[in-house]
C-alpha cells in the first residue's frame, strides 16, 4: 500500500516537473526577443541542445531572418548562418524523463531529472518477483573535448546496489561511436564493449555489443531508427554460455523510454541508459534546425 | 638633375629619395653608398653630386586605389568600384548600398581571376587521370565494368568541356572577423535573384531542374528526375549548395533553392583500381560548374 501511494505521489510530482518548462533552444523568428540572451547587433546566437548536450554555436544573421520571414522559408538562413564547433557542453535538462522497462522477471519505472548540467538524480521503483522496492540514484557526466562523454551512475534499492561507468566516444568522421561500460551489481563485476554505426542502412543505426557479465559472454545487435519525433529500437542477443536468446523492443519519445524485453539480462544488455553522442553530430544540426527554428506564419510578411 | 628628368610626378614620394653613389671595380658598377633624402626638410639645391650617382624617386604607397572590383546583380548600386588595400568584400557591399530585396546571398558567386587558371589546369589533369585509369580497366578482366567505364568516360569528357569560374565560396550576409575576405583587383561579385529551382544530376533517369518548394525533401527531388538509375550510389549522394560548398545528402538534409543534388554512379567494380575517389572528384567539379552557371544565368 505504501509503495503504491509512493509511486502515485512521485509520478504526479515528476509529471508536473517534466511538463513545466518548454525547451529554451526554440526560436520563433517573428519574435526575436525569444532568442538567446546572446543576441548581438547583427546576429542571433542559437545553441542547439539535445539530451542535455550541446556542441555547436550557430550565429544567425538578422538580415537573413528578414528574408526568411518574407519567403516563409528558413533553408537559406540555415546555410547563411555561421556554425562554430565549440566542443561538447553539458546543459541542465529542463524536463525530466521517464523510463519504463518491462520484462517477465523484473520491471522498473524511473523518473530522472537534472540537478545541474553534470549531475542528475533518479527515483522510481524496481519490481521483481512481485516485490516492489523504491530505488534512488544519481549520475555524474563529464565531457572531454569534441568527442568523448563519460557517465558514472549509482543506483540503490532494497533489492540491489548498482554502480556503472560508461563512456561514449565519437569517431572522427562521425559515422560511428564506441561504447564502453564497466558495472558492478551487488559485488559482481561486468564489462561490455559496443559500436554504434550511424545511418548503417538509410537512416537506421546499428548497435552491436559484446558483454562479459556474471561469468557469461553475451553478444548481440540492435537496430535503431527515428520515426518523426519518436525513436524506435529492436534488438536481439544471445548468451553464449546458455544459448539463451534475449529480445528487446522499445520506443523513446521526448518524455522518456518504454522498453519491453523477454528477460532481465537482455534489458540490461541493451541498456538505453548508456550515454550516446549521436545528437551532437554535425549531421543532426539540420533536423534540430527544423525542430527549433520556427516561423509564425500568421504574422510573417508575404513576398 | 630632377629638373633635367622632367620634374617630379604627383605620385613621387619626396620624403624618401635615394641617392646612390656608384663606383667601378673590376669592370663592374657597384653601389658604394646609399643616402636617403627628405626633400621637405632639406634643400635639394644644396646637394652637389660629383662623380657617378643614380637617383631613385619612389612612388607614394597607394593605400586608397589598389584596383577595381565589379559588383553585379542584386546590389543596390552595381558597377565598378575602386578598392582600397584593406577593403573587404563586406565593406564594399556596404559601400554599394547593400543588397536588394530580391537578392539571394546564398547564391553569391565571387570569382577571382587568379583562381580560374588553376581550376582549368586541375580539371584537365583530373580528366586525364580518369581517362588513363579507365583505359586500364577496359583492358582488365574486371567483370561487369564496361557499363561503369562508359559512364565514367562520359563524365571525363564533360569535365573537359565545362567552363571554369574561379569561384571562391563566401558568406556575404555575415562577416567573419577572423577570416576577412580582402579584395583583389579584378574580383567580380554577382548576387543573383532568389532562384525557384533545384537541379538533380548524375545517376538519375534524367538530369533535371526541378521546381523548388520549402517542404520538399531529397526523395521528392529525386522523383522529379524520374528516380535514380540502376548505376546510382545513393549512399554517396550529396548536395552542392548555391554557395559552392557541399554536404552529405539524406532525407533530413535541408535543400535550399538553387542547390544541385549529385547522385554519383556506383564504382564498386572500379574500386580495386582506385577509381572511386577520382570519379567523385570529377563529378564534384562538374556539379560546381553547373551550380555557378545556373546562379549567374
Amino acid at each position: 500500500m505504501f509503495a503504491r501511494v509512493w509511486i502515485i505521489t512521485a509520478s504526479a510530482w515528476a509529471a508536473s516537473a517534466a511538463l513545466a518548462d518548454p525547451p529554451k533552444t526554440q526560436i520563433v523568428l517573428n519574435d526575436l526577443t525569444s532568442a538567446s540572451p546572446n543576441t548581438a547587433s547583427d546576429k542571433i546566437v542559437w545553441k542547439p541542445e539535445a539530451g542535455g548536450l550541446t556542441r555547436y554555436e550557430v550565429n544567425i544573421p538578422l538580415d537573413g531572418v528578414e528574408r526568411a520571414l518574407k519567403y516563409q522559408d528558413t533553408s537559406e538562413l540555415f546555410y547563411m548562418s555561421q556554425k562554430k564547433d565549440v566542443g561538447i557542453g553539458l546543459t541542465k535538462q529542463q524536463n525530466g524523463t521517464f523510463r519504463f522497462s518491462i520484462s517477465p522477471q523484473s520491471s522498473t519505472a524511473k523518473f530522472s531529472k537534472s540537478w545541474s548540467p553534470a549531475i542528475s538524480y533518479h527515483l522510481g521503483v524496481d519490481i521483481e518477483s512481485n516485490e516492489v522496492a523504491p530505488s534512488l540514484g544519481g549520475s555524474l557526466r563529464h565531457v572531454t573535448g569534441h568527442t568523448q562523454l563519460d557517465q558514472v551512475t549509482v543506483s540503490v534499492s532494497a533489492q540491489r546496489t548498482k554502480g556503472a561507468w560508461a563512456r561514449a566516444r565519437l569517431s572522427w568522421d562521425e559515422k560511428s561511436e564506441t561504447l564502453y561500460r564497466v558495472s558492478i551489481t551487488d559485488g559482481n563485476l561486468g564489462a561490455s564493449f559496443g559500436m554504434r554505426w550511424f545511418d548503417f542502412f538509410r537512416e537506421t543505426d546499428l548497435l552491436t555489443r559484446i558483454a562479459l557479465d556474471e561469468g557469461s559472454i553475451k553478444i548481440g545487435g540492435q537496430i535503431e531508427r527515428q520515426f518523426g519525433p519518436m525513436h524506435g529500437f529492436l534488438g536481439a542477443a544471445t548468451d553464449l554460455t546458455s544459448d539463451e536468446i534475449g529480445l528487446v523492443v522499445g520506443i523513446r519519445y521526448k518524455f522518456g523510454d518504454l522498453e519491453v524485453s523477454n528477460s532481465k539480462w537482455s534489458s540490461e544488455f541493451f541498456s538505453t541508459k548508456a550515454p550516446s553522442l549521436s545528437s551532437v553530430r554535425h549531421l543532426k544540426l539540420a533536423s534540430q534546425w527544423r525542430n527549433d527554428i520556427q516561423i509564425n506564419s500568421l504574422t510573417a510578411g508575404k513576398p | 638633375m630632377l629638373s633635367a628628368a622632367g620634374g617630379l610626378t604627383e605620385n613621387a614620394d619626396i620624403t624618401r629619395l635615394e641617392i646612390i653613389k656608384q663606383r667601378v671595380l673590376d669592370g663592374k658598377v657597384l653601389a658604394d653608398k646609399v643616402s636617403r633624402v627628405d626633400l621637405i626638410s632639406s634643400d635639394a639645391s644644396g646637394i652637389r653630386l660629383n662623380d657617378r650617382y643614380s637617383i631613385n624617386v619612389p612612388s607614394l604607397i597607394n593605400e586608397v586605389e589598389t584596383g577595381i572590383v565589379t559588383l553585379n546583380g542584386e546590389v543596390s548600386r552595381p558597377g565598378e568600384y575602386i578598392i582600397a588595400r584593406d577593403e573587404t568584400l563586406h565593406d564594399l557591399i556596404t559601400r554599394a548600398g547593400g543588397l536588394t530585396d530580391v537578392a539571394y546571398p546564398l547564391g553569391a558567386v565571387f570569382t577571382r581571376e587568379s583562381l580560374k587558371e588553376s581550376q582549368r589546369e586541375s580539371n584537365a589533369l583530373l580528366a586525364e587521370q580518369l581517362e588513363q585509369a579507365v583505359l586500364q580497366v577496359a583492358q582488365s578482366d574486371t567483370p561487369d565494368a564496361g557499363e561503369q567505364v562508359k559512364a565514367v568516360l562520359g563524365y571525363a569528357q564533360r569535365l573537359r568541356q565545362q567552363d571554369v569560374t574561379g569561384r571562391l565560396s563566401v558568406n556575404v550576409s555575415l562577416a567573419d572577423v577572423s577570416a576577412p575576405v580582402y579584395l583583389q583587383s579584378g574580383d567580380v561579385l554577382m548576387i543573383p535573384k532568389r532562384p525557384a529551382h533545384v537541379s538533380v544530376i548524375g545517376s538519375v533517369q534524367k538530369d533535371t531542374v526541378a521546381s523548388y518548394s520549402a517542404d520538399k525533401r531529397l526523395s521528392a527531388y529525386l522523383a522529379s528526375a524520374g528516380g535514380t538509375n540502376r548505376l546510382a550510389d545513393i549512399k554517396r549522394a550529396y548536395i552542392l549548395l548555391p554557395n559552392g560548398e557541399s554536404i552529405e545528402a539524406n532525407e533530413e538534409s535541408i535543400i535550399p533553392p538553387g542547390a544541385v543534388i549529385v547522385v554519383p554512379p556506383k564504382t564498386d567494380r572500379l574500386t580495386v583500381l582506385g577509381l572511386t575517389n577520382l570519379v567523385s572528384r570529377v563529378l564534384g567539379n562538374i556539379a560546381t560548374s553547373v551550380l555557378a552557371i545556373n546562379n549567374v544565368r
